[in-house]
């Protein structure tokens, strides 16, 4: 055990700079985000109120009050987040490639030290899911910072207060992000796992038959597709819905286990026989 | 230990940050949108015991939130969740009791009740299968009878004559009395601009098919207008069959207004009723107080119930078939009167619910329940918001459907 986690604190330390680079360009871009859009907001209806004289109900039925919502909708705030996630998706394949093709073929020493090597494959794992928990974390911290921040800058009467977790409800893509219930966090970061497994397991096909193993690849990646969309797939085929929503929700949790299991197995067998440095 | 800063500092933060937000949640869910409440005006509490207000909340500058408003309940629903998905608020709740007491019959069955028929010893299932995606019109009658008692299924699939004649076939409702199943359909013709309503008999012992009546056409032009016939919903309570089907046939004519621009008026309201014993048609038109709106119009044995909005607010017409006459009405005067307050009806079991589609601070929406036998107002209440104080002053609430839970 204290193997593994060493194994992973490493990994951790590998990406640790650009994580929180990626982290520092989020809470700089968002917070300057929130006293752009405030300044402009109030300056607009300071204009709009004291100098072309409209009556302020007409100003706000137009414009609406300003929330943390108008925040979200802009660049400032999106933008790293889109940032962030396509950082760690790259992350993902270069969590693997940098090992083979950074200074002195790292995985050599890697796979020579003296633990089941499939612990590699899970500090890996891991190390991507933590990053992304902690960004999670990250952005569930600013959010309460970012509404004070607005409070300050907002009169009362030119705003709405929103709570984080009305904010969340409110804003579609972050929901996605961050759902509304606990159950569906561990659901919907379960599949993203299960759908970095299936990556990690294409990419050690790729390095264990190189050429000819980027088809193996695919072919596990559409395979996994394939068997975790069964349900679904034969009920819109046959144009029968034979099971109840909760069966299949039940089946493809299921599914999704069996995937993972899959992939995690044939990693074991790739890293243990076939992989080449 | 200080070598491990980097995975101690990330779960810290994470379990720290992401369990505090699920915790808090958790609490606070009641909060953060209103709870409303029914209270009672007039009238027994009990009647609004099962009653199910569907609708949106549209917060100050908020997108609408679904909301389901119960006596004792409010449950907000939420688009975006996956678990709503698998136990969705909206399905009838009819649907949802045959689901709990007959789960294998009801397996693979569309949530939609209208090929559903109910008595104490049958189950009775009648749709109409689209076909495959390679021949669209390969319409199959698709029936299946549940005998309760026995727990025995029979099942048989029929084609539907003439099937390639037809855009598509709905099933409008089923009805089952002594063996003989009966389906009324409506259905559209292939390249005509003509749409029909059928009555399907089926002999469910020998499994055939009895007999194919074209009732009415939905949809027809004339020289001078055209008209259009809508099918008013029929209710068994006693699990008895109805013996008729009725319509509401509404006639146009093309007139030219002043700027030279042709426009359809309304001309006419006629009754259009069919006897499925002998298999009689019989036109009439309806009295004048009665507006004819078939959506809000009920048929039970032989009275046909209109629910509409009047100088008062609104009101219950009970409409006799056989003797072409207004049996009773029965004005709900409590129900508020504004420019977008129409009236959203349901009947359940021999009562009418109504209420007002909208609320907001000013007006709380109206409640009100009638016998309809006896046209006695059974309840009378508003939909409230509790600690108005809390809520914003702009909100509005607009049901969309009553619901009686079984």
């Amino acid at each position: 055990m204290n193997r593994f986690l060493k194994l992973v604190n490493f990994e951790l330390g590998r990406f640790m700079k650009i994580y929180l680079a990626l982290i520092g360009i989020t809470i700089i871009s968002q917070i300057a985000g929130v006293i752009i859009k405030s300044n402009s907001y109030v300056e607009r209806a300071n204009e709009a109120i004291y100098e072309d004289l409209i009556p302020k109900e007409d100003f706000f039925a137009t414009e609406g009050l300003m929330s943390m919502l108008h925040v979200l909708r802009s660049v400032w705030f999106m933008g790293p987040i889109a940032l962030c996630i396509a950082a760690l998706i790259f992350y993902v394949f270069f969590i693997w490639y940098r090992d083979w093709f950074g200074k002195n073929t790292f995985i050599y020493r890697l796979l020579m030290l003296p633990t089941a090597r499939i612990q590699i494959f899970l500090s890996k794992a891991v190390s991507i899911l933590l990053m992304v928990f902690g960004l999670v974390a990250i952005q569930l911290i600013l959010l309460p910072i970012e509404s004070v921040i607005l409070k300050w800058i907002v009169p009362l009467d030119y705003r709405i207060d929103m709570t984080v977790g009305e904010i969340i409800q409110n804003f579609r893509e972050l929901q996605m992000l961050i759902p509304s219930t606990f159950i569906e966090f561990v659901l919907y970061y379960g599949a993203g796992m299960m759908a970095v497994f299936i990556i990690f397991t294409a990419i050690l096909f790729e390095r264990s038959f190189r050429l000819k193993g980027i088809l193996f690849g695919a072919i596990f990646v559409g395979l996994a597709v394939l068997v975790f969309f069964s349900p679904i797939l034969i009920m819109e085929i046959m144009q029968t819905y034979y099971l109840y929503p909760i069966e299949i929700f039940i089946l493809e949790i299921i599914l999704g286990l069996v995937v993972i299991g899959a992939s995690i197995w044939t990693s074991h067998f790739l890293l243990k026989k076939k992989i080449t440095v | 230990m200080m070598r491990y800063w980097k995975i101690i500092s990330i779960t810290i933060i994470s379990i720290f940050a992401i369990g505090a937000f699920y915790i808090q949640s958790a609490l606070a869910e009641k909060n953060s949108f209103p709870d409303y409440t029914i209270t009672t005006k007039s009238g027994d509490e009990e009647a609004v015991k099962r009653l199910m207000l569907q609708g949106t909340y549209y917060g100050e500058g908020e997108q609408g939130q679904g909301v389901t408003i119960q006596k004792n309940e409010v449950a907000y629903s939420n688009n975006n969740s996956l678990l709503e998905l698998i136990n969705p608020n909206y399905i009838d709740p009819k649907i949802k009791r045959l689901q709990k007491e007959y789960r294998s019959f009801m397996r693979g069955k569309e949530n939609n009740i209208a090929p559903f028929y109910e008595n104490e010893k049958l189950l009775v299932y009648a749709d109409v299968d689209l076909g495959s995606m390679i021949n669209d019109s390969d319409f199959t009658f698709d029936i299946e009878v549940l005998e309760k008692e026995s727990d025995e299924t029979e099942a048989f699939e029929l084609d539907v004559p003439e099937k390639n004649k037809y855009a598509y076939i709905y099933v409008e409702a089923v009805q089952m009395a002594e063996g003989e199943l009966k389906v009324i359909t409506r259905q559209s013709v292939k390249r005509l601009n003509q749409n029909e309503f059928h009555v399907y008999r089926f002999d469910v012992s020998t499994q055939k098919l009895i007999s194919d009546d074209l009732i009415a056409s939905y949809q027809e032009e004339n020289d001078i207008g055209w008209s259009y016939t809508d099918l008013i919903s029929s209710s068994n309570t006693s699990g008895e069959e109805n013996k008729y089907i009725a319509f509401v046939k509404t006639i146009l004519e093309d007139v030219q207004g002043e700027d030279g621009e042709v426009y359809s008026e309304e001309v006419a309201k006629e009754l259009v009723t069919y006897n499925l014993e002998s298999k009689q048609m019989k036109s009439t038109e309806l009295p004048d107080e009665i507006n004819g709106e078939s959506h809000n119009a009920v048929l039970i044995g032989t009275m046909i119930y209109f629910g509409q909005e009047s100088e008062a607010g609104g009101e219950l017409i009970a409409y006799n078939i056989e003797s072409e006459e207004i049996d009773s009405s029965q004005t709900i005067d409590q129900l508020l009167k504004g420019e977008n307050n129409g009236l959203l009806m349901k009947v359940h079991e021999g009562k009418m619910y109504v209420a007002n589609y909208f609320s907001d601070r000013k007006t709380p929406g109206g409640i009100a329940i009638i016998e309809l036998d006896t046209g006695e107002k059974l309840y009378e209440g508003f939909v409230n918001v509790e600690n108005p104080k809390t809520v914003p002053p702009g909100y509005e609430l607009i049901l969309n459907e009553i619901m009686v839970q079984e």
